[in-house]
């Protein structure tokens, strides 16, 4: 597959070479190239590995329900994506989505799924990795099970109301480790879990209920980006002076008046110390 | 393409810093757990200049990887001189220790000690969760502006445990 997607690379810079010298658009071209996102796949279908294809070219062999893989490194655009029985051949496929459109720029989750009513398919998502606020974390889940719609409660308490299959709810809560379930939506009939969930601060976590409600075998399948945490702006740690180095700016600035000033503050500075 | 098993996260629990002793520079303070200033969004740093600041949403001492962040004062007009007064002194093998929550010493030997202005200091990197486990030790120096009573720079020492 990383020769096809090589040449695929190759074809572009080769096209933004060609136009070089024509203003605009080579700068453009070069940057359409540039474009790419972080893409991951998710096994979420039960009891069934399989090989994964992506533009024709095997990418994962043997690959196991309840797996995450990635991030692969894709440049935007449309690519054909296929999943067989381990060691067959892609015209036997069992599932299929051609023409996929990546866009660029973005954390992008393939998802190989069970819809409603329980045929598989692939649904991407596009992962939420925006900043997350200092002492936070980020949950979103996804509902890919074959099963009706649900709420995901936390401690017992509905976090997430009416979620249905293929969509996902999402929300920045105090980091931690959170008592998750899954009930039927309006009820208590518990389908999944509790389970201990732990949310690392700065991070997106991503919980996928999987497989069916009628088989019996939901499960849930996480996936956790890291990264997203913010920095303090500043560490101020000293206003006094006392420990200053080298020479002030302000001293060659403002010349002899400054630095009769800067041993005036000094001396108070020292006055008041002796007062304290 | 790395493949992994789609697992519920768990980690251990966070591991606090309560003191941290330096005997080169005559350190011996206690550590608070701090965050972000809520307005300025700038480290909170213990306003006591004899105590420092463990920065309580990067890793603890439980970490496998990261940076576990300590700022101190180096001074201040009002309280005199502060915990880290003597930080930029610090040279290469000068041991650390950092004594947890549940009481066990945590030793780390000092490897780098930078000097950046404000403006300039790349704080991803001292606040990274991910990279080798390191303890990151915070505080001003550089030359003094009188007028906006402000330290230029940051002085930053690395330790790694030992």
């Amino acid at each position: 597959m990383s020769n096809a997607f090589g040449r695929r690379m190759l074809a572009v810079a080769v096209t933004a070479i060609a136009v070089a010298g024509f203003g605009p658009t080579a700068a453009s071209s070069a940057h359409a190239a540039a474009v790419t996102s972080q893409v991951y796949v998710v096994h979420g279908i039960p009891a069934t590995p399989v090989d994964v294809y992506v533009n024709g070219k095997k990418t994962l062999s043997n690959f196991k329900p309840g797996d995450v893989a990635g991030p692969l490194t894709l440049p935007a655009g449309s690519y054909d994506l296929a999943l067989t029985k381990p060691g067959e051949p892609i015209a036997g496929a069992i599932l299929k989505a051609d023409g996929a459109a990546i866009p660029g720029g973005k954390s992008i989750s393939i998802v190989a799924h069970l819809d409603a009513s329980g045929t598989p398919k692939i649904t991407p998502f596009v992962n939420d990795t925006s900043m997350v606020a200092a002492g936070k974390a980020r949950l979103i889940v996804r509902h890919t099970a074959a099963a009706p719609a649900v709420d995901v409660r936390a401690g017992g308490k509905p976090v997430f109301t009416g979620l249905t299959n293929p969509n996902e709810a999402k929300a920045d809560v105090a980091a931690g480790t959170v008592s998750a379930d899954v009930v039927l939506a309006g009820t208590t009939t518990v389908v999944l879990g509790p389970k201990d969930l732990m949310l690392k601060e700065g991070t997106v976590t991503i919980v996928y209920a999987t497989g069916s409600a009628e088989a019996k075998n939901l499960a849930l399948v996480a996936q956790v980006l890291t990264g997203m945490h913010q920095v303090p702006g500043r560490v101020p740690s000293g206003d006094g002076g006392a420990a200053a180095t080298g020479v002030s700016a302000a001293t060659y600035i403002l010349g002899g008046v400054g630095l009769l000033l800067i041993i005036g503050a000094v001396v108070r500075l020292r006055g008041r110390r002796a007062t304290a | 393409m790395p493949v992994h098993a789609g697992s519920l996260p768990s980690a251990a629990p966070q591991l606090p810093p309560v003191r941290l002793s330096i005997a080169a520079i005559a350190v011996d303070v206690a550590v608070d757990p701090v965050g972000l200033d809520a307005r300025s969004g700038d480290f909170d740093v213990p306003p006591s200049v004899s105590r420092v600041g463990w920065y309580r949403y990067g890793p603890g001492l439980e970490a496998t990887t990261g940076s576990i962040v300590i700022a101190g004062h180096v001074d201040s007009a009002q309280q005199g001189t502060g915990a880290f007064f003597r930080l930029r002194e610090l040279t290469a093998g000068d041991i650390v220790m950092v004594t947890g929550q549940d009481g066990q010493q945590h030793e780390f030997a000092v490897i780098a000690r930078e000097e950046y202005a404000k403006t300039r200091i790349p704080l991803a990197k001292y606040f990274a969760r991910d990279g080798a486990t390191r303890l990151t030790l915070i505080t001003c120096g550089g030359p003094f502006d009188a007028a906006t009573r402000h330290y230029r720079d940051n002085i930053v020492i690395t330790a790694i445990p030992r």
